[in-house]
């Protein structure tokens, strides 16, 4: 157990150990719960809906299924980029709020790589940016591997409308620990 | 010498008895020693042949029915269960009534009654079948009399644990019996001699009240009992029906009704309290009042809202019956108020858990299991119908509806058109026909009649209208229109809702109608038609019509519309549909508070359908409803607008057709107008609600469809017509609840998701 982080986030972190599937969105890194992951597709044919915010795509055939696909980069603001054979759906459950249904969500990504598997001692807090933005998205951040990965709260994201303002967690943090 | 009655109901035993011995065998089928499945059944086939007996006898009959009976009533009073033996004595009896059946056909000398039967126990009602009738009046007179469990404050323990596959059964059954009840009533005020729907009533509060003794609910069981005895003089002509006699008819039904719903309560929540107390004491003495023909004359009527001290059914515990004291007290003839006396009150405790029996054999769990299976089967199978679970029916349909795109898809996929095999493509085609078929059938299983709602309309119209004391006739059309069940169940609230106002506003009383010139008797008439793929329902009343100016007045005064608002006719009609516009001068109790209108629309616009109001002031007002035939799958016409594809519900669809340019206009050279059959419609471009881009520079390039929306017409220009495809309606998400023009989505036949268009607010959005 790292010591330097035994301040209050540790007691949440504890619940935070488990398999991660990790993603990248342009240059950094993400990971969010396997525990949230459906599956994951590759680009299918994607029906627009019009009227609608850019960062919803629209809906696919999910085997019958409607389901909405979210750009991850536009929900974030980031910039946009064309979608290539590398570009993935991960389908994600996303638990009903207040008596609501469960649902699945597409959110597109840039690659998938790996399921990891995080310990406690792998996750720190999320740091403080030193600036007003939301890490309420963010779940902690691990360093395995001398990479950084900002752990997403999938759901919360999904269930917030509009664009989330993120900043993924700086790579140098990785030198700092 | 026989009377022609006698004749009758001679035909009717030769008639009926064989069929009911056949129910007999089918029961016996079913029963297994140690249990009790079919014990209902074959109490009410036994309560039925006391039936026959009643009517005429041959008399060996009458004595072997008689022991059947008490062996049944053994059964009911004991362990509730079947033994072998009795078991195997009762297929003797099958066997021996078989027998007597044939013989009276053939004309040939009766089996005499085995000698070893003999009836176990005392019946538990002495059945009218074996008092002349005479003397059940008399006796019914009697204070002491068996019948009046009531007023012996009797106390009876019910096994909410052993009974409750009983307690089911006697609830389902109750409410198909009230409903014959009532039905029958409506009938009989139309024409009171109907000896059919006399028997109907008769029999349905005979095996009420064999179900209700079975799990020795003896005062409930009392009062079908008077109820019967009520309506057994009528139908042996020592008593004329008249208003108020059916009045106590209904009274009594309301009652029942009462009775089964804290039962189906309980069933649903154990958490209610078991015990209910029920006050028969009055429901009894205004039948034997009835009975005695000491009833007021029908216009000898309390006046509403006087007789709230009158007994009815007090009931303890948390969510009861609503029956209430104005219920009953307001149409209580006056002669027979007689005051409540608490001690009379019989309790009635359902105890919720299982309490040990003397001898009872608890079989085990599965076999309990699966013997009630076999006795549904059995039910199943004499009724000739089955009970499914509506959400298995919907998924059903639904993976009927995937499988009719998973065949499309095979069908239209390049590499299979390719192919030039006769084999395949003769394959393909049966594929197509036979999915086909099975969507088909699959949809049917789902329909069901409207008639069923429209007859819950005929007590509302008659309630109502005695109360307001106007004369309203309902009449009914198209019962037999066939939507889907989904609707089916939720149309009724709306349908309710629009004949209370037909009789509340619409029909005038009788003295202002006379007035006017009209028939005294209003009319309120009710039908169905199928119409463009869907169904139309019309309420129409010949009353008094919308007043347009004072809902114009309202709406102005509400802030609704501007004080100068020009608006046609039809638009101020629609205004009734808006939260807090009601036109009612007078506050009823049932109708005119403002709330309604605006929730019967939007309960109609859930169902995917449209409401639009015709009215002349002084005619009437036609309400027409339009609504799909079912709700999962849709008939839509496939468009193109730029490169999406919208499936567009063909009910709201009234024609299409490419346009010439000289059909076109513009105002202020921004909004569209097209000629559509001489009549100027506003043109909306899809593209333009869309944001998207058009191929068509001109609106004369694409395609016009017309659309209807309520009393608005708009034509729609897309850039292609597809095609019609029946389509299976998917949930989108809630992230497009704001997205108005899409209601919904659809998986098309090349796999991909087609979007439906809200052609209700795509209307409403641009003008």
């Amino acid at each position: 157990m790292n010591h330097s982080l035994t301040a209050s986030p540790v007691v949440a972190s504890s619940d935070l150990e488990g398999r991660y599937l990790t993603f990248t969105l342009g240059g950094d890194n993400y990971a969010i719960p396997v525990m949230n992951v459906r599956e994951i597709i590759h680009m299918c044919p994607i029906t627009p809906v019009r009227r609608m915010p850019d960062y919803v795509k629209g809906v696919i055939n999910l085997r019958g299924s409607v389901i909405v696909v979210i750009d991850l980069r536009l929900k974030f603001a980031m910039s946009p980029t064309d979608y290539n054979e590398r570009t993935c759906i991960i389908v994600v459950h996303v638990r009903g709020a207040g008596g609501e249904r469960d649902t699945l969500m597409g959110a597109i990504v840039d690659t998938v790589e790996e399921v990891v598997m995080l310990s406690d001692g792998d996750i720190g807090p999320t740091p403080d940016f030193g600036v007003p933005h939301d890490t309420q998205y963010m779940l902690g951040v691990s360093t395995v591997n001398g990479s950084v990965k900002t752990l997403l709260d999938i759901e919360r994201i999904f269930r917030e409308e509009g664009v989330v303002e993120l900043i993924a967690a700086d790579p140098n943090i990785a030198n700092l620990t | 010498m026989m009377s022609e009655a006698e004749i009758q109901s001679g035909a009717a035993f030769a008639r009926e008895a064989p069929a009911l011995i056949n129910l007999l065998a089918e029961g016996l089928a079913f029963v297994s020693p140690g249990l009790d499945a079919g014990l209902l059944d074959l109490n009410a086939v036994a309560t039925d042949l006391e039936d026959l007996i009643i009517t005429l006898a041959p008399g060996p009959w009458a004595d072997g029915v008689a022991v059947l009976r008490g062996w049944i009533n053994d059964v009911v009073q004991g362990d509730a269960v079947f033994t072998a033996p009795l078991i195997n004595q009762l297929g003797h009896w099958h066997t021996w009534v078989t027998d007597l059946i044939e013989a009276l056909e053939d004309g040939e000398p009766l089996p005499a009654l085995p000698l070893d039967w003999e009836a176990g126990g005392e019946p538990t009602y002495e059945h009218p079948s074996s008092a002349d009738s005479d003397r059940l009046i008399a006796r019914d007179h009697d204070p002491e009399s068996e019948h009046t469990p009531a007023s012996e404050g009797s106390e009876i323990t019910l096994d909410m644990g052993a009974d409750e596959e009983l307690l089911a059964e006697f609830y389902s059954e109750s409410l198909d019996l009230l409903a014959d009840i009532e039905q029958g009533v409506l009938k009989l005020e139309e024409n009171p001699s109907e000896a059919g729907t006399i028997d109907t009533i008769f029999r349905a509060f005979h095996t009420f009240k064999g179900g209700a003794s079975i799990l020795r609910m003896e005062p409930v069981a009392a009062v079908a009992h008077e109820l019967e005895t009520l309506l057994d003089a009528i139908r042996k002509k020592q008593l004329v029906i008249n208003r108020s006699i059916i009045d106590v008819i209904l009274e009594g039904a309301d009652f029942l009704a009462g009775f089964s719903t804290a039962i189906g309560a309980r069933l649903q929540d154990r958490s209610i309290a078991p015990t209910f107390a029920v006050e028969t004491d009055a429901i009894i003495d205004l039948a034997r009042n009835a009975v005695a023909g000491e009833l007021p004359e029908p216009s000898a009527m309390l006046p509403e809202g006087q007789a709230t001290s009158l007994p009815s059914v007090a009931m303890v515990g948390t969510a009861l019956v609503d029956l209430g004291q104005n219920d009953i007290g307001s149409i209580l003839p006056s002669v027979i108020v007689a005051p409540p006396s608490p001690v009379s009150s019989p309790v009635i405790a359902l105890t919720p858990e299982p309490k040990p029996r003397a001898s009872a054999v608890t079989a085990p769990k599965p076999e309990r299991t699966d013997a009630a299976e076999r006795q549904d089967f059995q039910v199943k199978n004499v009724v000739g119908s089955v009970k499914v679970d509506t959400e298995k029916l919907d998924s059903l349909v639904n993976l009927v509806g995937e499988l009719i795109i998973a065949q499309s898809m095979v069908v239209e996929d390049p590499a299979v058109v390719g192919l030039s095999s006769l084999g395949l493509s003769r394959s393909l085609r049966e594929l197509g026909r036979v999915t086909g078929e099975l969507q088909r059938n699959a949809m049917s299983l789902r329909m069901v009649p409207i008639g069923g709602v429209f007859q819950k309309m005929g007590r509302l119209v008659r309630d109502l209208s005695m109360s307001q004391h106007k004369s309203v006739q309902l009449l009914l059309e198209g019962e037999d229109v066939e939507l889907d069940r989904n609707i089916v169940d939720k149309i009724g609230d709306p349908l309710v809702h629009l004949v209370r106002n037909a009789v509340d506003h619409g029909i005038e009383p009788p003295e202002e109608r006379s007035a006017l010139g009209k028939r005294e008797n209003g009319t309120v008439r009710l039908s169905a038609i199928h119409r463009r793929g869907g169904i139309c329902i019309r309420i129409e009343d010949d009353g008094r019509g919308l007043n347009a100016d004072r809902i114009y007045a309202k709406a102005v005064d509400l802030g609704i519309i501007p004080a100068a608002a020009s608006l046609t006719e039809t638009e101020i009609f629609n205004l009734i549909f808006l939260p807090g516009m009601s036109t009612a001068a007078v506050v009823t109790d049932v109708s005119g508070r403002g709330v309604g209108m605006d929730v019967v629309r939007e309960n109609i616009q859930t169902l995917r359908g449209q409401i639009e109001i015709e009215s002349k002031r002084g005619v009437g007002t036609v309400f027409t409803i339009l609504l799909p035939l079912t709700l999962a799958i849709i008939d839509g016409l496939l468009v193109g607008a730029g490169e999406d594809r919208y499936i567009i519900p063909t009910l709201s669809v009234r024609e299409s057709f490419k346009p010439t340019p000289d059909m076109l206009s513009s105002v202020h050279g921004r909004s569209e107008m097209i000629r559509v059959r001489g009549q100027q419609v506003p043109l909306i471009r899809l593209n333009r609600c869309l944001g998207t881009e058009s191929e068509a520079t001109s609106a004369a390039d694409g395609i016009v469809l017309v659309l209807e929306a309520g009393d608005a017409i708009r034509a729609l220009q897309v850039d292609h017509l597809f095609g019609k495809q029946e389509v299976v309606i998917k949930n989108i998400g809630k992230i497009f609840e704001r997205q108005v023009l899409v209601s919904g989505g659809a998986i098309l036949a090349d796999g991909r998701v087609g979007l439906l268009l809200d052609v209700e607010k795509l209307i409403k959005m641009n003008f």
